[in-house]
């Protein structure tokens, strides 16, 4: 091997990426070569003093706060930000419940979960994961995450735009999240599979500006959360529960 | 049961956020500027729990770090103007460490200051050679090029390292 070939395979060799044969050539040649020899040394401790002091940026911890709260204990960090809301939720949970209590295979405190996702997902900014506003995306998506395939009607017909959605894990039960924009309104439509559906419109419930409403359809119940008003959330709701059952 | 989501942040707990250190010190080295690392390493994560189904096994930290430069590279474009051999900068960031000698601060300052005048396509495989340890191979799939480009621009770094601090070391 010759001094040129050499010289430029030296910090590979210094940091052991050589194949055998060239680092038995390489060193071969610094038998030979005092000037290779001492390139190398420099070489080495010039990597050396890279290593050895301080010189990578140490991650600051409040950023290490940051990127730790969205997976640790999420649910609680929102709530304490947001008590009057919590608040608002909770209040929620005892009509929600009525509701999902008796007819779903979940415990009677989805509720409390269903408003927790509602308000986390506006606070945190993160409504959809699969964003489209065909069933054709939509509805595979979700299936391949979920142990069920929901109706997903699309809503263009009669003016309201379907965004995407979400999977959400609520008392450790899987429920699709439809995202829909009707005006300026955004509706998120909660479904999950049931083997009892409730009625096509019970009651709608207000409080502190979340409208709630639900129905059940073809072995689904659902319930639409939104600050729409109440009459235009039911009728939404029936809108959807209409193309829901003749898509299904 | 778990959910899927309890798994995902099991998995992300475990996995991924461990290498928050190495996300973050490529971070600094590509936009040289703290916030900015700040911003784009919290960018980075959220892509990676986004993004948590394209990780298939393998190195978790060269995946992250992948993650990291692509948004750094995303930032650095969206931000042109930050983007420049902000030399200055640098030196003001390297605060020295209570904890080290002062000589080490000065060294390390020193150090910082010629790493941070290299080309950025220097800078970062000479960042993820000596400061991650990682083997060429693991550089060339993060920065996507062949092994022998990493192997030539490695070079071109150490050597532009000596070249400065030789200058330096001269110093009065």
């Amino acid at each position: 091997m010759n001094h040129e070939v050499a010289r430029t395979l030296l910090d590979a060799y210094l940091d052991g990426e050589l194949a055998l044969s060239d680092t038995l050539a390489v060193e071969a040649h610094l038998g030979g070569c005092d000037e290779c020899r001492r390139w190398l040394e420099d070489r080495r401790t010039l990597v050396s003093r890279l290593r050895s002091a301080p010189v990578a940026y140490p991650m600051p911890a409040a950023l290490e706060r940051r990127i730790r709260a969205p997976v640790v204990a999420p649910a609680r960090r929102e709530f304490v930000a947001t008590w009057p809301r919590a608040l608002a939720a909770s209040l929620l949970l005892a009509c929600v419940g009525a509701w999902v209590g008796h007819s779903l295979p979940l415990r009677p405190d989805l509720g409390e979960a269903l408003v927790a996702a509602r308000v986390r997902s506006t606070l945190a900014d993160h409504s959809i994961d699969v964003e489209s506003s065909s069933h054709h995306t939509v509805r595979p998506w979700l299936s391949a995450r979920l142990p069920f395939a929901p109706p997903v009607p699309e809503m263009a017909a009669t003016g309201d735009a379907l965004l995407g959605a979400r999977v959400e894990y609520l008392e450790r039960a899987p429920v699709a999240v439809l995202v829909y924009q009707h005006g300026n309104h955004r509706v998120e439509a909660f479904i999950w599979p049931t083997a009892a559906a409730i009625g096509p419109g019970p009651p709608a419930r207000t409080i502190e500006g979340f409208h709630l409403v639900a129905t059940g359809v073809a072995g689904f119940n659902a319930v639409f959360v939104s600050d729409m008003a109440t009459a235009e959330l039911a009728a939404f709701r029936d809108r959807w529960r209409a193309q829901a059952g003749s898509i299904e | 049961m778990p959910g899927r989501e309890d798994h995902r942040n099991r998995w992300f707990v475990d996995t991924v956020l461990p290498h928050g250190a190495a996300a973050y010190n490529l971070a600094r080295w590509i936009t040289r500027n703290d916030a900015d690392a700040g911003d784009v390493v919290q960018e980075a994560f959220a892509r990676a729990l986004q993004y948590a189904g394209s990780y298939h096994g393998g190195d978790a930290r060269s995946w992250l770090l992948s993650i990291v430069r692509n948004t750094a590279f995303t930032w650095t474009r969206a931000n042109p103007g930050a983007s420049g051999e902000a030399v200055e900068d640098v030196a003001e960031g390297s605060a020295p460490d209570p904890l080290h000698e002062a000589a080490s601060a000065q060294e390390a300052a020193v150090l910082r200051r010629a790493i941070a005048r290299l080309p950025l396509e220097q800078r970062e495989v000479l960042v993820l050679r000596e400061f991650e340890d990682l083997a060429y191979r693991e550089i060339a799939v993060i920065v996507g090029c062949p092994i022998g480009t990493v192997m030539s621009r490695l070079s071109r770094a150490r050597d532009g390292i000596s070249a400065m601090m030789r200058c330096e070391d001269k110093r009065p």
